[in-house]
């Protein structure tokens, strides 16, 4: 059986309504975690990225650098900012699909609340996502790990550990 | 210091507009409006600024130059290609890297300069009625075009390179040294981040320049909405002024033209003639848009490979292109990417801990990729150019079970060779792929693979095709001049009006014809 994105959008949108919708998801906001308010992201979309950062990134960091979480954050935010208008678009509906209680329900087949699930059952849904049948699913998933491995491993901070470096010929000639 | 030469042609009194700084409407005139300043735009720039005729070209980009290259993804994305180089088809399935700036995709390329393969003018010939295209009739342009922007093999391989033409000669399988287009190339590997050092030949530093110094005007930052069409015939296009961030401004440009050349790739062009409703008596707009859809695999070396280091291309096989004939089972060429780290990051399916322990091997690890022959045979339709609510161009890029074939025996072709030139394991790029250690793991390992969108990895950086040229109006928008059929003073000249892909990257096919029908285009406009 193959159901339509506008049909798992509408279905999911009914289960939201149904079940309350809003912030469900992150009805109790980690204590660890503080939204930005500077950013293009709202503050629920911001938890959602600071909830899988750690699951597409495991091993990357170290797990409770917080520092380097906020400096992902950052970059996810701009480059969410200058996505196209129909991109960001898209984002914001998986971003509102995903926040949902109903969406949510749909994403992860029951499990607990994205802010409570430990690293392995986020590791757990990010393969289910990853492999799904549907392919609406593996659009998100591969959606998600576009921008945030981008976001990482863009920024020269991560390059220490892969020994990835500029050409030295170019130093002192790029004027930065 | 590196000589800036945009910036000494701007204070040398280049014309010059950027649309983010216009302060109000314009109206402007010209014998020629050029839309797109890529390979086709670029060389049609500086042939008909040469011939005399007044000439404006308008780029939805901006312009930079060699002191912007900073040589880091994460700028250059945003900065220099379409969607930050996120461009994806409509089902998201293959991600398209484009050019959007001012040089077009030339400025951002891998600088690989194949003439258009013998095979593949035969084939338009006989099934599409490109009866002047021969290979004969185009060398004369071939050789232009590589003495005017030093195409040249390149003998000074890096390991990544290297590794492909060790696996091919451990097999027997040919391949032949990349011709690029530099000079005085200092080797850097950051062609695809805009070249630093303005070695890269690309329509930026080139015929851009050329064009201004002969008195060209350039618009950049400025979006065509659509031409301006009357009784048959094109008076011109309606712009619209974007600002830093590529966003709509208010301000809009008006320019009136005794002929326009539409050279916006072959996303932007057929996007280009579909919003301004442009007469398609047989509805071919838009449709048989080719990709050369590329499957990837990685391999782990024991000794540093530093893939992202050196010039980008310098070996290629052509072993399984044609080697079931042009209309046979799908053909794919064999070459290398450069490996730098948010292109390997984005890439890689996997994440959590396998992903950062592959991403921690970058300098021990060699990349293939296999670029698909599509458009040669009744199954290989390609993909269709359309438009979204706002205007702006999508392509709808079905993948054909004849493809899948094709992608599945040329992730075993990879395979195979990384093993053959020593990897010590390979990883083929799909969502349920796993490291293997030997071939026919490999081969155990592919031949189970689901072939399917978003499971199997894939990327793009030709777009060809969605305006075709050819000898018959119901298989084709052009004539082999480039002239649009069914408008009067409009012409195509860009990578949008080859009938199928061309099996080679498409750069220098681009110009060679480019030179032919902008040397053709002048002649008319002089009379």
């Amino acid at each position: 059986m193959s159901i339509s994105r506008r049909q798992l959008l509408k279905s999911s949108a009914a289960a939201a309504a149904f079940a309350g919708g809003g912030l469900w998801l992150f009805s109790d906001y980690p204590l660890s975690f503080k939204a930005r308010s500077q950013f293009s992201l709202s503050a629920e979309h911001q938890q959602i990225f600071w909830a899988l950062i750690p699951a597409f990134l495991d091993g990357a960091f170290t797990a409770d650098d917080q520092q380097t979480m906020y400096r992902v954050l950052s970059n996810i935010d701009h480059a969410f900012a200058i996505l196209e208008p129909h991109t960001q678009a898209e984002l914001s509906q998986l971003l509102d699909l995903i926040q949902s209680r109903g969406g949510w329900l749909l994403l992860s087949a029951g499990a607990s609340q994205l802010s409570e699930l430990p690293l392995p059952q986020k590791l757990d849904l990010l393969q289910r996502w990853q492999q799904h049948y549907l392919q609406l699913l593996r659009q998100a998933y591969q959606g998600l790990h576009e921008l945030i491995m981008a976001a990482w491993y863009g920024d020269p901070a991560s390059w220490a550990p892969l020994n990835y470096q500029l050409p030295a010929q170019m130093k002192g000639l790029l004027n930065d | 210091m590196i000589k800036d030469i945009i910036a000494e042609g701007l204070a040398a009194g280049w014309r010059h507009i950027d649309g983010a700084g216009l302060q109000k409407d314009q109206h402007l005139q010209c014998d020629v409006l050029i839309i797109g300043s890529g390979a086709g735009g670029g060389i049609s720039a500086q042939v008909l600024a040469q011939a005399g005729l007044t000439v404006i070209v308008v780029d939805e980009g901006p312009l930079k130059s060699s002191q912007d290259f900073k040589m880091q993804e994460r700028q250059a994305y945003p900065d220099l290609y379409q969607e930050s180089a996120a461009r994806k088809t409509k089902d998201k399935a293959i991600g398209i890297f484009q050019g959007r700036c001012v040089g077009g995709s030339t400025t951002v390329n891998w600088t690989t300069s194949l003439r258009t393969p013998d095979l593949t003018l035969q084939h338009w010939q006989q099934r599409w009625g490109c009866k002047q295209l021969s290979s004969d009739a185009l060398r004369p342009y071939f050789e232009q075009a590589e003495q005017l922007l030093g195409i040249e093999p390149w003998l000074s391989t890096n390991a990544n390179n290297g590794l492909l033409a060790k696996g091919c000669h451990a097999l027997g399988w040919s391949y032949q040294p990349v011709p690029r287009n530099v000079r005085q190339c200092w080797d850097l590997g950051y062609c695809g981040m805009g070249c630093p050092t303005n070695a890269k030949q690309s329509m930026l530093v080139t015929t851009i320049p050329a064009a201004l110094n002969a008195g060209a005007r350039l618009l950049s930052r400025c979006r065509v909405e659509t031409l301006d069409i009357s009784k048959q015939a094109v008076h011109g296009a309606s712009l619209q002024a974007l600002d830093q961030q590529q966003r709509p401004r208010k301000v809009k440009v008006k320019v009136q033209a005794r002929h326009v050349v539409l050279a916006a790739g072959a996303i932007g062009s057929p996007a280009v003639l579909l919003r301004s409703q442009a007469p398609d008596p047989y509805l071919l707009m838009g449709k048989r848009t080719f990709l050369h859809p590329s499957v990837m695999s990685g391999a782990l070396f024991k000794q540093e490979v530093m893939s992202h280091q050196g010039a980008p291309q310098s070996v290629y096989s052509d072993q399984f292109v044609w080697s079931d004939g042009a209309e046979g089972p799908c053909g794919y060429k064999l070459e290398v990417p450069p490996v730098h780290p948010i292109l390997l990051a984005t890439k890689t399916s996997g994440f959590g801990r396998f992903h950062s322990e592959m991403m921690q091997q970058i300098n021990h690890l060699q990349v293939t990729i296999a670029l698909l022959r599509d458009g040669f045979h009744e199954q290989s339709v390609g993909g269709e150019v359309q438009l979204r609510g706002d205007g702006s161009p999508v392509l709808d890029y079905p993948i054909s079970d004849f493809l899948w074939r094709g992608a599945r025996r040329a992730l075993l072709s990879m395979a195979e060779l990384q093993f053959a030139a020593g990897a010590s394991k390979v990883y083929p790029l799909h969502e349920q792929s796993q490291l293997v250690s030997s071939w026919s793991a490999a081969k155990q390992l592919i031949e189970q693979l689901p072939m399917q969108a978003l499971a199997t990895r894939l990327a793009s950086a030709h777009v060809m095709g969605g305006c075709p040229m050819g000898g018959d109006e119901k298989q084709s928008l052009l004539n082999e001049q480039g002239d649009f059929r069914w408008l009067t003073n409009l012409s195509v000249i860009d990578g949008s009006i080859f009938p199928t892909s061309l099996g080679a990257n498409p750069q220098l096919s681009i110009y060679a014809i480019a030179l032919r029908n902008a040397q053709l285009l002048a002649k008319r406009l002089r009379v």
